[in-house]
C-alpha cells in the first residue's frame, strides 16, 4: 500500500514538473503570439483561436494548482526582479501603443501613460506588503 | 538544462524519466511551433456549406446555384447537379473537395468540374449583338442609324441633311460589321425621325422611343451610353412635335457611380452598393470610371442588396477575353459576342473588364469516411497559375439524385520557396500598409 502511494507520488512529482514546463512553453507561445498579433492583427488568430489558448492556459494552471495541493508543494514568494518588471512594462507598453496606432500620437501617449499608471497603482494596492 | 521547479527534487531514476519526457515535450512544442509557422506561410483557405442549414451564417461558401442561376434551397440534389464559386485571394496549388451525404442517403458517383473565370464570363454564350440602338454608322456612301436593333439606311444625303445629321457624326464600319444588325426599312425624305434617334435640346439629351421623347436625367447619364456628337441639336419647339415621357433615362447598365464615400454599380434600374475596395478591384473595375452622382440621381434607382465579391458582374458589363481579345456583353445571364471593336465601342463608354477563362479540370469523388459517408477528391491548380482573377467556378454532377449534407472546399498551397517568398512579401506588405510606411524605389 505504502509502496503504491510512494510510486503515485513520484509520478505526480514528475507530472508536476512537466506541467510547469508546459506552462512555461505555453506562456512563451502566448507572449510571442501577442507580439505578432499586435504587429499584424489576424496573423495568429486566423490559424489558432485565442479562446482555445486561454482555455489551455487555465486548464494547465488549475491542474498545476491541484497537483501542488495534493503534493503539498509550497512555493516561496519571490519579489519580482527589476529586470522582469522592466520586461513586463516594456511588453505592455508595446501592446497598448500598437493597439492604438491609428490614433494621433499625443492621444496614444496619453492613454499609454494613464494605462501604465492604472496598472502601477493596481499592482500597489493588490500586492502591497501589510505593514500593520 | 535549466530547471523551472528546482525546489522539487526527484530520485535518480525518476530524473532520467523526467529528462526524456521533458525532451519529448520540448520536441512536441517545437513541432507545434513549426506547424504554426507553416500555417502562416502556407495557409489553407477552407470554405464550408451545410445543406442542412442553408441560411446559416457559418456557411463560408456562398449558396450553390443551378444552371438558371437560381440558388439551391434544399438538400435534395437532382441529377443535373449544381454550381458553386469560391474566391480565395492569392494563389493556391491544389483544391480538395469533401462532400457528405445525408445519413439516410447514399452518395452516387459524383464528378466535379472546375475552371477559373469570372462567374458572368462563364455564362452560356448566346447570339452575337450588333451595334447599339441609336448608333450612327456609315459604309462607303451609305448612312445608317441603328433603330430597334435594325440598321435603317437614310435613303439619300438630302434625307440625312433634312433630319439634321451631318456625315461627321457617322462611324465608318465594314460590310461584315453592318451585317450583325438586321436591315430595316430605309428612311425616306417624308419619314419622321426613327426610333432611337438621339437629340439635344438646350442642354438636355433625349432619345426617341416609340415616337415618344425620353429625357436622360443628366448629361453624365447620356454620356454613359453615347458620345455627345451622336445627338442632333434641335430647338425647344421640337418638344411640341413629340410627346415627352415622364419616365427619364438613367445611366447605362454596368455604370459605376459614387455618392459620398460609397461606390455603386447600376444595372436594370437597380443600384448595388459595392461592399469594399477588395470587391471593386477583384472584379476588374477601374477607379477612374466612377461617376460622382447626387442624391436626386440616386433616388431614381431602387437600392438593393450589397454587391459582394461573389456577385456576378451585372448586365451591361463588357468583357474582353485575354485569350483571343474578343468582346462580350453580359445580358440576362447570357454572354453575347460583340463581333468587332467598333461594335464593342458602341456599347462601351467606360473601361472594359479583362477576363480569362481557363480549361476545365475535373475529379471523381472517392469514399474516405470511416463512420459517416464522406467523399473527397483533389485537383491540381497548376494550369490556372497565370490567370489573373481569383474566381473559381465549380460544377458538381452526380450520376443520380441524392441528399447532400455538407460541402467543403479547401484550397492548399504547396510547400515551396516561391510560395514562401509570396507569403513573406504579403506579410511585409500588410505590415507596411498597417503602419502607413511608404517605400520609395
Amino acid at each position: 500500500m505504502e509502496f503504491q502511494f510512494q510510486n503515485r507520488k513520484r509520478m505526480y512529482l514528475i507530472l508536476y514538473k512537466l506541467i510547469a514546463d508546459f506552462l512555461f512553453l505555453w506562456l512563451l507561445f502566448l507572449t510571442s503570439s501577442f507580439l505578432a498579433e499586435s504587429v499584424l492583427p489576424g496573423i495568429i488568430s486566423s490559424h489558432f483561436s485565442f479562446t482555445r489558448s486561454f482555455l489551455i492556459l487555465f486548464a494547465t494552471m488549475t491542474t498545476l494548482f491541484i497537483l501542488g495541493n495534493i503534493l503539498e508543494i509550497k512555493i516561496e514568494k519571490k519579489s519580482i526582479s527589476k529586470k522582469t518588471k522592466f520586461i513586463v512594462i516594456f511588453f505592455s507598453s508595446f501592446l497598448i501603443f500598437n493597439s492604438l496606432f491609428k490614433l494621433n500620437l499625443e492621444l496614444n501617449f496619453a492613454i499609454l501613460f494613464l494605462s501604465l499608471a492604472t496598472i502601477f497603482f493596481l499592482f500597489k494596492v493588490l500586492f502591497a506588503k501589510d505593514k500593520s | 538544462m535549466f530547471d523551472l521547479t528546482p525546489q522539487i527534487k526527484l530520485e535518480k531514476k525518476d530524473r532520467v524519466l523526467y529528462f526524456w519526457l521533458r525532451i519529448s515535450l520540448y520536441l512536441i512544442a517545437l513541432l507545434f511551433f513549426v506547424f504554426i509557422l507553416f500555417s502562416i506561410f502556407f495557409p489553407n483557405r477552407r470554405y464550408i456549406f451545410s445543406f442542412e442549414t442553408i441560411h446559416s451564417e457559418k456557411n463560408t461558401l456562398p449558396q450553390p446555384y443551378l444552371k438558371d442561376n437560381s440558388e439551391i434551397n434544399q438538400k435534395e440534389i437532382k441529377k443535373e447537379g449544381f454550381f458553386f464559386s469560391a474566391i480565395p485571394l492569392g494563389s493556391y496549388s491544389k483544391v480538395k473537395i469533401n462532400l457528405k451525404s445525408s445519413k439516410n442517403s447514399s452518395l452516387p458517383s459524383v464528378e466535379i468540374f472546375a475552371k477559373k473565370s469570372y462567374r458572368a464570363f462563364s455564362y452560356p454564350e448566346d447570339k452575337p449583338f450588333g451595334f447599339k440602338n441609336g448608333t450612327l454608322i456609315k459604309n462607303e456612301a451609305d448612312y445608317f442609324i441603328i433603330s430597334e436593333e435594325k440598321a435603317r439606311k437614310f435613303s439619300s444625303p438630302e434625307t440625312l441633311k433634312n433630319l439634321g445629321y451631318s456625315p461627321e457624326q457617322f462611324m465608318n464600319v465594314s460590310k461584315e460589321e453592318l451585317h450583325y444588325n438586321l436591315s430595316g426599312n430605309d428612311i425616306s425624305f417624308q419619314d419622321s425621325y426613327p426610333n432611337s434617334s438621339l437629340l439635344k435640346i438646350e442642354d438636355n439629351f433625349y432619345i426617341l422611343e416609340n415616337q415618344t421623347l425620353k429625357k436622360f436625367f443628366s448629361r453624365e447619364a447620356f454620356l454613359s451610353q453615347y458620345e455627345e456628337n451622336q445627338a442632333i441639336v434641335k430647338n425647344p419647339d421640337f418638344l411640341n412635335i413629340f410627346p415627352v415621357s415622364e419616365q427619364p433615362i438613367g445611366f447605362a447598365d454596368g455604370t459605376l457611380v459614387s455618392n459620398g464615400i460609397s461606390v455603386y454599380i447600376i444595372s436594370s434600374g437597380k443600384i448595388f452598393p459595392i461592399n469594399n475596395p477588395e470587391t471593386f478591384q477583384n472584379k476588374g473595375f477601374l477607379w477612374e470610371d466612377i461617376i460622382p452622382i447626387g442624391e436626386d440621381e440616386m433616388g431614381f434607382y431602387e437600392k438593393t442588396k450589397l454587391f459582394t465579391i461573389y456577385s456576378p458582374h451585372p448586365d451591361g458589363t463588357v468583357f474582353q477575353s485575354q485569350e483571343n481579345s474578343q468582346y462580350y456583353l453580359i445580358k440576362e445571364n447570357k454572354k453575347h459576342l460583340l463581333p468587332s471593336e467598333k461594335i464593342a465601342q458602341s456599347w462601351l463608354k467606360k473601361s472594359l473588364v479583362k477576363a480569362t477563362i481557363s480549361d476545365t479540370i475535373n475529379c471523381q469523388l472517392k469514399k474516405n469516411g470511416t463512420f459517416r459517408p464522406a467523399y473527397s477528391c483533389e485537383m491540381i491548380l497548376a494550369s490556372f497559375e497565370n490567370l489573373t482573377n481569383s474566381e473559381y467556378q465549380f460544377q458538381l454532377v452526380p450520376a443520380d439524385d441524392f441528399q447532400a449534407s455538407s460541402l467543403e472546399v479547401i484550397f492548399k498551397k504547396d510547400w515551396n520557396i516561391s510560395n514562401l517568398k509570396m507569403s513573406l512579401l504579403d506579410i511585409f506588405n500588410k505590415i507596411i500598409l498597417r503602419y502607413g510606411i511608404s517605400i520609395s524605389k
